[in-house]
């Protein structure tokens, strides 16, 4: 057994000119003719699937007088097949003119699987981008309908303040109107009712000074919880004024439903992307107080949340005695599109968010534990050093 | 615009020019891609793409004399990444010869070409 003659690579030696002179069995069987005799004669250049092929061979031949694992396809019987060629050019021969003397390895199973990996893998990031474009239009939506919902609380909590601050304006209106009357009479007596009225406007500036203050607090919280730049990092965010200025703001998602105390330990400001933090606050309150809603119904629960600093993390836990999460859904809470809350309720994007802002924008940690009261404990860690890359 | 910045890996050879806003890179490529040289083209391009701020990459192809299909792996490698990163990758004035490989092994559709 000779490896030439005999073995499963093709040996071809053809003129200058591409007519083949010589070819082994397996290299007849290849190009599908009955024996090597009857290809002698005819010229290889037919075979080729693309004349580039043939035209860059020849030039790096002519060049180097050799060829290394040159990439070549032929195409028979309909069928493109991919090999590796190695060729020496022969200028003088005992039978007087050039030659090329060739060994071809055909790689077209292994190029075949190739390609139909990197089809299916072209295709599966076409996929994956329009699953990730889809995803951050939800998570923008999201978003909105958050800031949306966000902003109706808000208006809803600074109304009630405001509504008695402009019935007490009225009242001074209508005092202010009475001592103009008095005084134009002349008679600053009993008609006037000075000293009711007097009295009083100490009591209607004392509410208004209280009104005021409520509706001043409300909108120092919002400028602070929505002023950060979502895509800059804030150098010095502070959690605890975080905490403080959500609970402010989310007030009438969580008022009629849960009862809120706090446990905020001293945090020195850390450097993270505070806008999206705030996000995770709010959003980890509004499930809490909605877990309460839904196991409750009429009957106030109770939410609690802390702060503390642990071996350079800052870590923040929100606690509720609501119904907990459900073994069968302790795995999934945190992916995309999964919800346990009613139809309408939920899009399953509040954690996922979370989870996203957390561990991959802040290289931190979130997760879950249910507690001795029926609910939940989540708890973020956000490491107080940022590297560059978050 | 910036000066271009030309890398060779044994026959092929690789210019990186930046947009002033650097939003746009652009990738002249010239020579002979086959398996040999792959994975340096592709180790450069794609150290390159890992730039900040690259939204889309224009590979300009006229100087690109031959492509092997380990070439045209490369090509898809770095379509894949682009896709993930969300950079628009663009093929611009490839040579009837190495669209024939692309054409050979059927891969034309996948990418954008002006």
């Amino acid at each position: 057994m000779d490896i030439l003659t005999d073995g499963r690579i093709i040996h071809l030696i053809t003129s200058g000119s591409g007519d083949i002179v010589s070819i082994n069995t397996y290299g007849a069987e290849f190009f599908h003719a009955v024996s090597p005799q009857s290809l002698t004669g005819k010229n290889i250049n037919g075979f080729y699937a693309n004349p580039v092929d043939r035209e860059m061979y020849l030039q790096r031949l002519e060049t180097k007088g050799w060829i290394e694992n040159f990439e070549v396809h032929f195409s028979l019987g309909g069928v493109v097949y991919t090999c590796l060629e190695n060729a020496v050019l022969k200028r003088k021969t005992t039978r007087g003119e050039e030659e090329i003397e060739s060994v071809i390895i055909d790689i077209s199973g292994f190029v075949d699987s190739n390609i139909q990996t990197i089809k299916l893998n072209l295709e599966l990031a076409s996929v994956n981008k329009k699953l990730n474009d889809a995803y951050s239009t939800m998570a923008q939506q999201e978003k909105m309908a958050s800031i949306g919902e966000l902003a109706a609380g808000v208006a809803h909590e600074i109304n009630n303040p405001l509504g008695f601050v402009m019935s007490n304006s009225r009242s001074l209106h209508r005092y202010i109107d009475a001592i103009k009357k008095a005084l134009a009479q002349n008679s600053l007596s009993e008609e006037a009712n000075l000293a009711f009225i007097l009295e009083d406007l100490a009591e209607i500036l004392k509410e208004n000074d209280e009104g005021l203050t409520r509706i001043a607090r409300i909108t120092e919280s919002l400028k602070r919880f929505s002023r950060m730049d979502s895509e800059n990092k804030t150098e010095k965010y502070r959690l605890n004024e975080a905490v403080r200025d959500t609970l402010v703001i989310a007030k009438s998602h969580y008022k009629y439903k849960a009862e809120v105390t706090t446990d905020l330990r001293e945090i020195p400001p850390f450097p993270c992307y505070g806008d999206a933090v705030n996000q995770v606050i709010l959003n980890l309150i509004v499930n809490a107080s909605q877990a309460i809603d839904e196991r409750y119904k009429e009957k106030k629960g109770h939410i609690r949340i802390s702060t503390a600093v642990d071996n350079g993390f800052a870590v923040l836990t929100v606690s509720d005695n609501g119904g907990g999460v459900p073994e069968s859904a302790a795995g999934r809470v945190f992916d995309p599109f999964f919800t346990t809350k009613e139809v309408g309720k939920g899009t399953g994007l509040g954690l996922s968010l979370c989870y996203d802002i957390i561990v991959n924008k802040h290289n931190g940690q979130i997760w879950f534990e249910n507690n001795d009261h029926g609910g939940a404990d989540f708890i973020f860690k956000i490491p107080m050093e940022q590297g560059d890359g978050t | 615009m910036s000066e271009e910045k030309v890398v060779t890996i044994d026959m092929v050879s690789v210019g990186f020019l930046r947009d002033p806003d650097g939003s746009t890179l652009r990738c002249r490529i010239s020579g002979q891609l086959e398996t040999s040289n792959s994975p340096g083209f592709l180790d450069t391009v794609k150290d390159e793409l890992g730039r900040q701020g690259v939204k889309k990459m224009v590979m300009e192809l006229s100087g690109l004399t031959y492509v092997s299909s380990t070439g045209i792996g490369s090509f898809t490698t770095l379509l894949i990444e682009c896709k993930k990163r969300g950079v628009a990758l663009v093929l611009k004035n490839m040579s009837e010869k190495v669209k024939s490989v692309f054409d050979l092994l059927g891969f034309t559709s996948f990418f954008e070409l002006e």
